[in-house]
Parts: structure tokens; C-alpha cells; sequence
């Protein structure tokens, strides 16, 4: 089940990294950088990341899961999706 | 039966029917079938302009129904396949090279055909010039032998009698009485009953405004996605609080452009409607700029008091019907079906009350629930969109819902709440009660705390 997390949460952490971000964050992105509070989850960002949650990831989030909570960061994101499998 | 054949010596017409528009002529082509003795009594000579020019599919089986299809086919107007919504943000999608606009909730559009829908034989309905479309019906109504007399102002009816109301018109300056067994009031937005019963009440949310007019060889391309769909009908939002933009296609170079918007801005421009299109439409410089490069051929024209309520929409010897019994936020192109399909379900009633010979307000009960229920929808369907706008364009993009939001978009409300509806409730409520919910800044300021109709 680790790895399963695991590999989750690197494919999304590719995703906002490379689809996102208009620059790379020489930092890196980490599990719990605070994406809402960057500025990192525009509208327009958020919508993208849904949609490929929804097309390459295969898991639809309903409407109601769009809290600053499950959108906090990357861990937060990725247990939505594990619990919405 | 003999009291039946009494009755019909001391009237002049079975059904008396105020306004010749839409909802009047269907009303008066289904009675005059069933051998009804019918009269309309329009104010106007027709043809005559009229807004609320774009209609949905669920006008198709009303059309067949009355025989009028036929002719509005002939008559060459245009075909609307389905509906599209742009936001303000589309040109900043296309800048930075976007390609899953579809999947994005900026922009939402539909075809019609994707849903089934009974008694719809077709994949399109139609754009209308409503000087053309409306008398075509009237003069539908005529051939099935409804009596129209054009140009008669009706100014009450008196219900002294409940049995035998007298119509009150004008003729040239000659006032004469009209005594029927039955009135329908199909009016429109002059509300003629509603009025005299005092049973109308403004919106308490909807307080829209709009301002319209035609310009001629207007880019219709100029803000579609896909550049094929530029014969639906658009829904331009505007990054102004709560005001969008109609576009619809009335001949091949002519096009219909509305604003509507708030009371409020619409008065702080002091009817000075020119200046005030302008300036609402030059929030959307891509708009402005292919507008600019078109010509208007029309008078900006502006309807206030927009939206509104009655309490009553059925009495003994009386219906309501059309905007003379409702006007909600026209945003969806609900009018015209709203007519042609009260005028179905009343005609329903009014045949089986004429056969029965009795027309007291109880026999219009069925009419007066399956227009409530579908008010209720279309209503809290309209409030939502204004709520939550995003919440519209996501609904159209997933998969679980969109045919149940075409189900609404295509006039298809008199059979029960479409399930979206309670989706999308549950969904508003979150979203409303939660301030970090990704959608809470996206809450529009008109909110409907009741949907429920008054009558």
C-alpha cells in the first residue's frame, strides 16, 4: 500500500511541477508545500490538476472534496484521491 | 347536454383569448382542433418585433402537436443545433496555449442531440425573427379556424358572472363586451390579469434588465471555441457582477446582441441605453471589437421589471398562461417554451373541462401543478447558475450529469426534479458553508433563499 502512495504522490507531484509551475522551483516541491497559501492552486491550476486526476488518474473529485483541507498540499491531495478510489 | 346547448346562445365564443402571441395561438390552435369556438383579440397588428428569440427543442412536440412545424420550417430560419457559454477568462485560456479547454470551466457548450428526448424528432429547433415566427402562429391559429381580430386592446374582463365573463376591448374608439365561457389571459409581460387581480408580484432576486438590439455581419466567430459552433446560441458572461450578453443568429449576416444586467447599473447609466451598452459591453474587448466592426441595423430597446411572480394563475373561467402567468431570468431561452407548453397543458385541461361543461378553477388543477413543478426547476436551476457559475460549467463537462443538465437546457422540466438539481443544492450548500472550499470565492452575489413558486 506504501508504494501504491507513494507513487502517487509522485505523479502528481510531476504534475504540478511540470504543468503548473511556470518556473521550477529550485527547491523542489515538497509533499507538504502549502499550494494554496504560494498561489500555486489558481483557479485555472486547479482545474487542470482535476482534470488529470480525473483522465490519467481515473478518479472523479466531487465537487464538495474542493476544501482548502484535501487541497492543502500534495499528502492532502494525495489521500483524497486514495480514499475517492 | 341541454344546458350545454342553452349556454351556447348567450356566448359569443367558447374561449376568449387576451394576446396573439406564442402561448395565445398555440392555446387558440389546440381548442380550435378540438371544435372549440375560439377568439384572439391582439392589440397589435402583426408582424410586430418582440425579444426572446432563441427557443429549445421542448418547443418541438408542441409545433408537431398544433401542425405549425410545417410552416416554421418553411420559413427558412435559422437552425440552432445546441448552446454555448463563454466567460470572461476564455482569451487568457487561448494565450497560454491551453488545449483542454473542454475540460476547463470557462467555457461549456452543448448539442442538442445528445439527449433523447420524447416527441422530438429533430436534432435542431430554431433562431427566430419573432415578427415572423409569431404570426406564422397566428395565422396557424386562423386556419384552424380561431377567430383574430388584430389591433383590439383588451382592457378587463368582467367576472360578475363567473359563468359567462364578458371581455372589455376597444374597437377603433368603440368600447364593446365580449361575453365567453372561459378566458385565457396569454398577454405576455403586460401581465393584463394578473394586473386587474392584483396577484403580481416582482422578483425579490431577479431584478435583470436588458438591453437589445440587431447588428448586421457581426463576427459570430469572433468569441467561439470551436469555430463550427458559431450558429448556437452564446452566452457571453461579462466580468461584471452578475451580467451576461445574448448572442443569437436571426438571419445568415444578422445578429441579435442583448445585455442583461442589474437594476442598479442599469440605472446609474440614466437610460441612456447607447452609452450604456457600450460601456458593459467594453468588458469583453474581443466583443467590443467585433461589434464595433458590425453594424446595427435596430434601436437599442431595453425591458425593465424584469423578472416576476403571480400568486394565482387559475380561476373559475380563467387561465394564466405564458408570461402572463410567470417571467423568469431568460438565460436559458426558456420563453417561448414556457408559452407553447402552458398553452399544451392548459389546452389539456380546458377540453376536458369544455367537455365536462364545467370550468371552475379545480379542473385547471393539473396545469396549475405541472407548471408549479417545472417552475420550481427551472427556477432554482436559474439561481444556481447565477450562485455558482462554475458549478453550471463543471456539471456540463462530467459525464454523470451533463444529460441531465441538457435535460433542463432543453425545456424538458414537467416531469419531476432532474437529479443534477439535487446534486448541484448539496454542492452550493458545501460551498457556501465552508470558506475554504476552492469555490467559495466564486460565489455570485443573487441569492434565491426560496425557489418555490407563488402560486
Amino acid at each position: 500500500m506504501a508504494s501504491d502512495r507513494e507513487e502517487l504522490l509522485t505523479q502528481l507531484t510531476e504534475f504540478v511541477q511540470e504543468r503548473l509551475l511556470s518556473e521550477p522551483d529550485p527547491q523542489g516541491l515538497a509533499p507538504d508545500t502549502p499550494l494554496l497559501e504560494w498561489g500555486i492552486l489558481t483557479s485555472m491550476n486547479t482545474a487542470q490538476l482535476l482534470t488529470y486526476i480525473r483522465d490519467e488518474l481515473g478518479t472523479n473529485i466531487p465537487p464538495t472534496e474542493l476544501t482548502g483541507t484535501n487541497f492543502q498540499n500534495l499528502d492532502s491531495i494525495t489521500d483524497l484521491v486514495l480514499t475517492l478510489r | 347536454m341541454s344546458e350545454a346547448s342553452e349556454n351556447q346562445a348567450s356566448y359569443d365564443y367558447d374561449i376568449g383569448i387576451i394576446g396573439g402571441g406564442p402561448a395565445g395561438s398555440t392555446a387558440a390552435s389546440y381548442l380550435a382542433k378540438e371544435g372549440l369556438s375560439v377568439v384572439v383579440f391582439e392589440s397589435e397588428t402583426f408582424p410586430r418585433e418582440h425579444v426572446g428569440e432563441s427557443l429549445v427543442p421542448a418547443t418541438t412536440p408542441v409545433l408537431i402537436e398544433t401542425g405549425a412545424m410545417e410552416k416554421v420550417e418553411a420559413a427558412g430560419f435559422p437552425k440552432k443545433y445546441g448552446a454555448a457559454w463563454t466567460s470572461a477568462e476564455d482569451r487568457d485560456i487561448d494565450h497560454m496555449g491551453f488545449t483542454g479547454l473542454h475540460h476547463d470551466f470557462r467555457a461549456a457548450e452543448v448539442l442538442f442531440s445528445e439527449r433523447d428526448q420524447a416527441g422530438v424528432d429533430r436534432d435542431h429547433t430554431f433562431h427566430v425573427d419573432r415578427g415572423k415566427f409569431d404570426q406564422i402562429l397566428l395565422q396557424h391559429a386562423e386556419s384552424l379556424g380561431a377567430k383574430v381580430y388584430h389591433g383590439v386592446r383588451v382592457n378587463r374582463v368582467d367576472f360578475t358572472d363567473r359563468d359567462r365573463p364578458i371581455i372589455q376591448a376597444k374597437v377603433g374608439n368603440q368600447p364593446v363586451g365580449v361575453p365567453v365561457r372561459m378566458v385565457i389571459d396569454a398577454s405576455g409581460r403586460r401581465t393584463m390579469m394578473g394586473n386587474q387581480l392584483k396577484v403580481k408580484e416582482p422578483d425579490p432576486v431577479f431584478n435583470q434588465y436588458a438591453v437589445h438590439t440587431w447588428f448586421d455581419d457581426f463576427d459570430r466567430k469572433a468569441l467561439a471555441v470551436d469555430k463550427d459552433q458559431a450558429d448556437y446560441i452564446f452566452i457571453h458572461f461579462l466580468p461584471l457582477e452578475d451580467t451576461w450578453v445574448w448572442q443569437i443568429p436571426i438571419t445568415d449576416t444578422i445578429t441579435s446582441i442583448g445585455v442583461v444586467t442589474q437594476k442598479a447599473r442599469f440605472k446609474e447609466a440614466k437610460n441612456d441605453l447607447e452609452t450604456f451598452f457600450w460601456d458593459t459591453i467594453g468588458s469583453r474587448p474581443a466583443l467590443q471589437d467585433a461589434l464595433k466592426n458590425a453594424k446595427r441595423v435596430k434601436d437599442f430597446k431595453a425591458e425593465g421589471d424584469y423578472s416576476y411572480a403571480l400568486t394565482k394563475i387559475a380561476d373559475d373561467s380563467l387561465v394564466m398562461i405564458g408570461d402572463a402567468a410567470r417571467f423568469v431570468d431568460p438565460i436559458f431561452s426558456s420563453g417561448v417554451s414556457v408559452a407553447l407548453n402552458s398553452a399544451r397543458l392548459a389546452a389539456a385541461d380546458i377540453i376536458a373541462a369544455h367537455k365536462a361543461g364545467d370550468f371552475r378553477k379545480e379542473r385547471f388543477d393539473g396545469y396549475v401543478n405541472t407548471l408549479r413543478g417545472a417552475v420550481n426547476n427551472w427556477y432554482e436551476f436559474i439561481s444556481i447558475y447565477y450562485r455558482l457559475n462554475i458549478l453550471f460549467t463543471a456539471f456540463v463537462q462530467d459525464p454523470r450529469y451533463r444529460l441531465d443538465v441538457l435535460k433542463m437546457l432543453q425545456g424538458d422540466v414537467y416531469d419531476g426534479e432532474p437529479k443534477a438539481l439535487a446534486a448541484m443544492r448539496d454542492i452550493v450548500e458545501a460551498v457556501e458553508n465552508d470558506p475554504t472550499h476552492l469555490w467559495h470565492k466564486y460565489l455570485g452575489t443573487l441569492k434565491a433563499p426560496s425557489a418555490a413558486a407563488k402560486f
